[in-house]
């Protein structure tokens, strides 16, 4: 499908990642206020974004490390989270069909992000691209670069730099919560319904009743399995 | 994977609850002693902007501003 393009750059893969790498670049930078408002150095927020590179995971270890809950928990959490990730490598070379160069995969198969494994998918159905090497590392470096930076900007905006303007603080203080908010609007439909509805009912009741460990991940799984019982129809978003 | 099946629902539906738990988190300790006005006009500022934009980032931006806002005159 794929082989009647041109071979695509480096430089293509850059391009590819821009429209990424612009909706990374706030995220990050909320992760990295977020981080060191609840106690990491920038160095560990920084740290964070280089080793996971995964915006709801991140978020997730935030919460769970801020909630005292002990590490192999918060662990088995993330790779569970994580997983599909997995599914990325082998789906995309699928679709390229044989003959794809895999040589440095192990290395470029690291930036297949959600995003960056859409955006790869749909760049060669429009067959504007053909796979290479060098475009998935563009397309993958574009992607972290912006991940890593913002991270860095936060962390440096969300420690003392912005003492000196409360105002200012107090309003990177809720970009957080009006992340969430916006990120949960644009996926809410129907079939998301019960499945959400269902998580915010049990974090709040476990975390006044328990921790807020106990919070954080009964709702996530509480909500998971609402979701899976087909409550709100049957097919999935 | 079968789009559909059981797999692909869970991995579709973590998702969505993982999102909901986390803003439910983060906004549980500021409701603590009540819900202050702040918190309010973070929220609308986030619900107005995306009804009107249906940008993630504007609508986040919004909130922020709008929460500042509201910091700042009370």
């Amino acid at each position: 499908m794929s082989f009647g393009a041109s071979k695509s750059s480096f430089g293509s893969g850059l391009v590819t990642a821009l429209p990424i790498a612009l909706g990374y670049f706030p995220i990050a930078f909320s992760f990295g206020v977020a981080a060191t408002r609840a106690g990491l150095s920038p160095t560990e927020a920084f740290g964070l974004s280089v080793i996971i590179y995964a915006g709801a995971a991140q978020f997730l270890a935030l919460a769970l490390i801020a909630s005292g809950a002990p590490v192999l928990v918060a662990a088995f959490t993330l790779v569970a989270m994580n997983v599909r990730h997995v599914l990325y490598g082998p789906a995309l070379i699928k679709r390229v069909g044989p003959g794809a160069r895999t040589r440095h995969a192990w290395a470029w198969a690291f930036g297949l992000t959600d995003e960056v494994f859409g955006a790869a998918l749909g760049a060669l159905a429009r067959g504007k691209v053909g796979f290479s090497e060098p475009f998935m590392f563009g397309l993958g470096i574009g992607a972290y670069g912006a991940w890593l930076s913002g991270t860095a900007l936060g962390a440096f905006a969300g420690g003392a730099a912005l003492e000196g303007w409360p105002v200012l603080d107090a309003a990177l203080g809720f970009m957080l919560p009006a992340l969430f908010l916006a990120l949960l609007l644009s996926i809410l439909s129907k079939v998301q319904l019960p499945g959400i509805a269902v998580a915010v009912v049990a974090t709040v009741g476990l975390t006044l009743a328990w921790s807020g460990t106990a919070g954080i991940l009964g709702g996530m799984i509480a909500g998971a399995l609402a979701g899976v019982s087909g409550l709100g129809g049957k097919r999935a978003a | 994977m079968k789009p559909d099946g059981v797999l692909a629902r869970f991995l579709a539906s973590t998702g969505p609850a993982a999102i909901a738990t986390l803003f439910v988190a983060s906004v549980l300790p500021m409701v603590a002693g009540g819900v202050p006005l702040p918190l309010l006009a973070g929220t609308a500022s986030v619900l107005a902007v995306y009804a009107a934009s249906r940008s993630v980032v504007g609508a986040t931006l919004a909130g922020s501003a709008g929460y500042g806002l509201a910091v700042w005159l009370g």
